[in-house]
């Protein structure tokens, strides 16, 4: 006798396959005993399929978490108290799961945001949201700092409540560092062009004008953003423009010294800038422009240094 | 629907058929014949067996009915 194996929600599987080597007529209880045992087997195959794709992705995800030594992952149950602590984690904060496991998640906030309840705040949010972002500086096992760029995710469980949340983020200190390192660079040399008793601009290798010191506010009444690109062109007086732009682009070209002069429009026509430029290093290509107002031929009026 | 069968089988005489021998549902055999019916299918004696065609394998195990 054949009867057919269905899996739960009525997908065929297979069959149930009773054979024998004599002519043999099936009797109504050898049927009803076979289609019984084909019904149980059905959801006892589906609940074996079910438990090795289960056991499968939860070894594809050990091995991803385990191997993502980089990131910092980690949960935490509705009390906001740590249940899984992955490697990248212990690797990052120095922390073993031993140690966390049961202690708050505030654990790697800093005292400053602890005390302004970033902690809290953060885990509103993320039930809010769904996410929260989670970049900031947090603390190491052994106090020193780490600058986290990550989120909090909420999970939810099977009732739909928010039964945890998942951490996951990336140490990105040393991008943190060498940017704030960069910002502040910045800021030293606008403050020490700012200081010079003169108009200095640098070009890019195409003669753009990428960066415009504060004079520029003083001596033209416009913000030195306005600079950036060709914005001389709307300082120079229409009849000197193109002399003018010659002449820089010789000295562009020739990563030379240059001196000229040219009529700015400054508060009307007549006010006359001197020209000097000289070339940076032909590497990194830039063309650093100093422009010193000439106070003897000005005509109109001076503001600014 | 599953597209062919393997066979599992525990009580016939060479067990290399297990895991190894396939039959696809294009056949017509009795395993194809009751998927598509989805109900129990008795056969008393092959030979007065119209339904469907008896694959070699299963006349070689010496089985009749079914």
């Amino acid at each position: 006798m054949n009867v057919p194996v269905f899996l739960p929600g009525g997908q065929p599987y297979g069959l149930l396959e009773v054979d024998s080597r004599e002519p043999r007529d099936f009797s109504e209880g050898d049927t009803e005993f076979l289609r019984t045992y084909a019904t149980t087997l059905g959801p006892v195959i589906d609940r074996l399929y079910r438990a090795r794709r289960l056991q499968a992705a939860q070894e594809r995800f050990r091995l991803v978490v385990e191997n993502a030594l980089d990131y910092v992952i980690f949960v935490t149950n509705a009390e906001d108290r740590i249940t899984d602590w992955f490697p990248g984690a212990e690797a990052v904060f120095g922390w073993t799961a031993e140690e966390v496991v049961g202690q708050p998640s505030s654990l790697i906030f800093t005292p400053e945001d602890r005390a302004n309840h970033v902690d809290e705040d953060e885990i509103e949010t993320a039930r809010r949201e769904g996410t929260a972002p989670n970049r900031r500086w947090h603390l190491r096992k052994d106090t020193t700092r780490v600058y986290i760029d990550g989120i909090v995710k909420s999970l939810h469980g099977v009732d739909g409540e928010v039964g945890g949340h998942l951490k996951i983020g990336q140490d990105v200190s040393e991008r943190r560092k060498t940017d704030e390192a960069l910002r502040e660079s910045e800021a030293r040399f606008r403050r020490m062009t700012d200081s010079a008793p003169a108009l200095i601009w640098v070009t890019d290798a195409e003669g753009e004008v990428t960066f415009a010191n504060m004079h520029y506010d003083h001596t033209f009444g416009r913000p030195a953003a306005q600079m950036q690109g060709r914005g001389w062109e709307e300082i120079v007086l229409p009849e000197d423009l193109d002399q003018h732009y010659a002449a820089f682009l010789e000295a562009f070209q020739a990563r030379a010294l240059q001196s000229r002069d040219a009529r700015a429009r400054q508060d009307g026509p007549g006010a006359l800038a001197a020209l000097r430029g000289r070339a940076a290093d032909g590497r990194c290509r830039q063309f650093p422009r100093l422009h010193r107002l000439q106070r003897g031929h000005h005509r109109g009026p001076a503001r600014g240094w | 629907m599953a597209s062919c069968f393997s066979y599992a089988l525990v009580s016939v005489s060479d067990p290399g058929i297990v895991g190894s021998q396939r039959l696809t549902m294009r056949e017509r055999s009795s395993e194809t014949y009751t998927m598509r019916l989805g109900k129990p299918v008795i056969t008393r004696d092959i030979p007065q067996e119209d339904r469907f065609e008896v694959p070699t394998f299963l006349k070689e195990t010496g089985v009749v009915a079914w």
